[in-house]
């Protein structure tokens, strides 16, 4: 596979109502009831985008569209459909394939308002069919759609005022319908990997080979790694590699400057090639100028990964 | 306060699909009874022997967990197969008021336990829980002709007691508060009382002092052998009397056969006659004839204990 084919992806947040339901001490981590996207540092990062080699942006949408389907979820200043699809054809004219994301995590799926406790009822299967359905055709059947899907832990929503776990069984009953819901539109579904950190035996066992993972870790240390935590999540991707998985793996400026080099690095000497379908850079700062700085580094890390390749 | 005024009670599962909404051995939780079933497990020839039972040890007031155990006229949806019609728990109501024995209803709304709630279990917290969950309260309190109180459990909403589950929720900071007040709020319209296990306060001392009302009565609950300050089950009482809340302590005979005794010893001596209004066994199986004399046994402890505190 050329560097042309490759996937050198960035992770934007158009909405970012996907932690806490509840104010909490860190910034922007509390749901708020208006959109947080400031277009002046967006229209600086595409071009940017373009020159450093990123061939994709994946659009975490959240709570920032008005839906056809289900507009109560939407925010105070969501994009309507004709802004977003606007972006998308200047995206796309600017070499950068837009791919769509939905965190269906209940870990980040405050977005979802009411829906989000609602899980695994009638209800909620609906309405989630219902916007995958309507942003599949907003992104003109997209290649990829990203799921998210991680995190769903007792833990990561230990802030939140209503936490709640899909476990066993029905874990994989909800994630089986989203796959397959996504794949009846000829999408192929993308998920955050860590899933498997906790659960390998059945997430080798049961996950389809049909869905793109991108196994994520964000520390500075791969083999060198000598916290049994993080041996795990750097392992997972020779874990993958291992059962035959296609993989985007992604790393992150979050905690440092190195680790996107280096995932990119670690990968490339374990991952054989036509499984390594690209990485992903997510940034995960809000898209708002008091971020512009760890956006434009991140792009700049894309940039030298890129050459580098 | 008299004697004859103190609440010598027996916990009885009409219901019994209050803990796992799946069958839990394959992730590793062997107790018995914990995953919900289809058809009810209260086998009426053993409820009758322990109704009477209950009558002749000194036993003066039955807390029936209903859950699933009910046809409600608001919600029948909730049945399963072999629950009892309205008529016939009104009749059971009456046989034991004749008997001498208070019937009080107990709906545990703790999603730890909620699994007799069925699909609305998974709807914590939105605009339809609430509806239902005032529909049952209502209903339940005319069943019972206006019950003194109502226990609504609310004990174990965390994730170690709902780890094995398929779906685990936990209401956290002030939803817990929001939607148990609620609770206490649909009781009090009914003219009854608002009863709930304690153990929010091993976790939350501080909220829960400075939020809890006085009006709710206390269940703080502990089963083990040993009673003193360094365990938190022990100390709970104490705790609770110093801040001054009514109390009917829970003893059990589900890890320690001597528990119930102990816990009435503890807590006549730790907690003022004029909040101390009675004590509750537990015995945490279903009424069913393998299990009939675990029940009985229980039954037993507190004619044992009570005989012994009004002997003092």
């Amino acid at each position: 596979m050329g560097t042309n084919d490759m996937i050198w992806g960035y992770l934007v947040h158009l909405g970012y109502n996907m932690w806490s339901d509840r104010p909490v001490d860190r910034p922007n981590i509390g749901a708020q009831p208006h959109i947080r996207f400031d277009e002046s540092l967006w229209n600086d990062m595409v071009p940017k985008m373009h020159d450093a080699g990123v061939n994709l942006v994946v659009i975490d949408l959240g709570e920032a569209v008005q839906y056809e389907s289900h507009p109560e979820i939407s925010v105070k200043g969501a994009w309507s459909r004709p802004r977003l699809r606007e972006e998308l054809g200047r995206l796309r004219d600017t070499g950068i394939e837009p791919i769509p994301k939905l965190n269906f995590s209940t870990a980040h799926d405050t977005w979802l308002g009411p829906y989000s406790r609602m899980i695994s009822t009638d209800i909620y299967y609906e309405v989630c069919g219902d916007l995958i359905a309507e942003v599949s055709a907003l992104f003109d059947k997209p290649r990829f759609f990203h799921l998210g899907y991680d995190e769903e832990t007792a833990g990561h929503q230990r802030n939140y005022l209503y936490a709640v776990m899909r476990q066993h069984e029905l874990w994989w009953h909800d994630f089986e319908f989203f796959r397959n819901t996504v794949e009846s539109h000829g999408v192929r579904p993308w998920i955050w990997s860590d899933y498997a950190w906790n659960h390998p035996e059945e997430f080798f066992e049961k996950m389809s080979k049909s869905v793109l993972q991108s196994n994520w870790y964000y520390g500075d240390m791969f083999e060198e790694a000598t916290d049994e935590r993080e041996q795990v999540y750097v392992k997972t991707y020779d874990l993958l590699e291992g059962h035959g998985y296609d993989q985007v793996p992604t790393g992150s400026n979050w905690s440092n400057t190195v680790n996107f080099q280096r995932t990119v690095d670690y990968c490339r000497e374990r991952i054989a090639p036509e499984r390594l379908k690209g990485f992903l850079h997510a940034p995960w700062h809000p898209t708002l100028e008091a971020h512009r700085d760890a956006h434009l580094r991140a792009i700049e890390e894309i940039a030298t990964a890129v050459r580098g390749w | 306060m008299a004697n004859n005024d103190m609440i010598w009670a027996q916990l009885i599962h009409l219901g019994s699909n209050f803990w796992s909404d799946r069958d839990p051995r394959p992730s590793g939780w062997h107790t018995e009874y914990v995953d919900a079933q289809p058809t009810l497990r209260c086998e009426k020839p053993v409820w009758d022997g322990l109704i009477k039972h209950f009558a002749e040890v000194g036993i003066n007031t039955v807390v029936i967990d209903l859950g699933e155990g009910v046809r409600y006229d608001s919600h029948p949806e909730l049945a399963i197969e072999g629950t009892w019609s309205k008529a016939d728990l009104a009749a059971e109501l009456a046989k034991m008021r004749s008997m001498g024995l208070t019937p009080i209803p107990k709906m545990n709304f703790s999603t730890a336990h909620d699994a007799w709630l069925g699909e609305y279990g998974h709807m914590i917290a939105t605009p339809t829980y609430y509806r239902v969950l005032a529909d049952l309260i209502a209903e339940a309190i005319e069943l019972f002709d206006n019950p003194a109180l109502f226990h609504l459990g609310m004990d174990e909403e965390n994730w170690q007691n709902q780890k094995h589950y398929s779906l685990s929720v936990i209401r956290q900071y002030d939803l817990w508060w929001h939607d148990f007040l609620y609770m206490v709020e649909q009781v009090e319209k009914g003219g009854a009382r608002a009863w709930i296990w304690s153990d929010y306060v091993w976790e939350h001392p501080d909220m829960f002092f400075e939020r809890m009302p006085k009006s709710v009565l206390q269940s703080n609950w502990y089963y083990g052998h040993e009673f003193n300050n360094e365990i938190t089950g022990s100390r709970t009482y104490i705790d609770l009397e110093k801040h001054g809340f009514d109390q009917v302590p829970a003893g059990s005979n589900w890890s320690d056969p001597y528990n119930f005794e102990k816990t009435v010893h503890f807590c006549s001596e730790h907690v003022a006659p004029e909040r101390l209004k009675g004590f509750l066994q537990t015995v945490w199986k279903p009424t069913v004839e393998r299990r009939r004399h675990r029940h009985l046994e229980a039954a037993d402890e507190v004619g044992i204990a009570r005989r012994w505190f009004e002997s003092r």
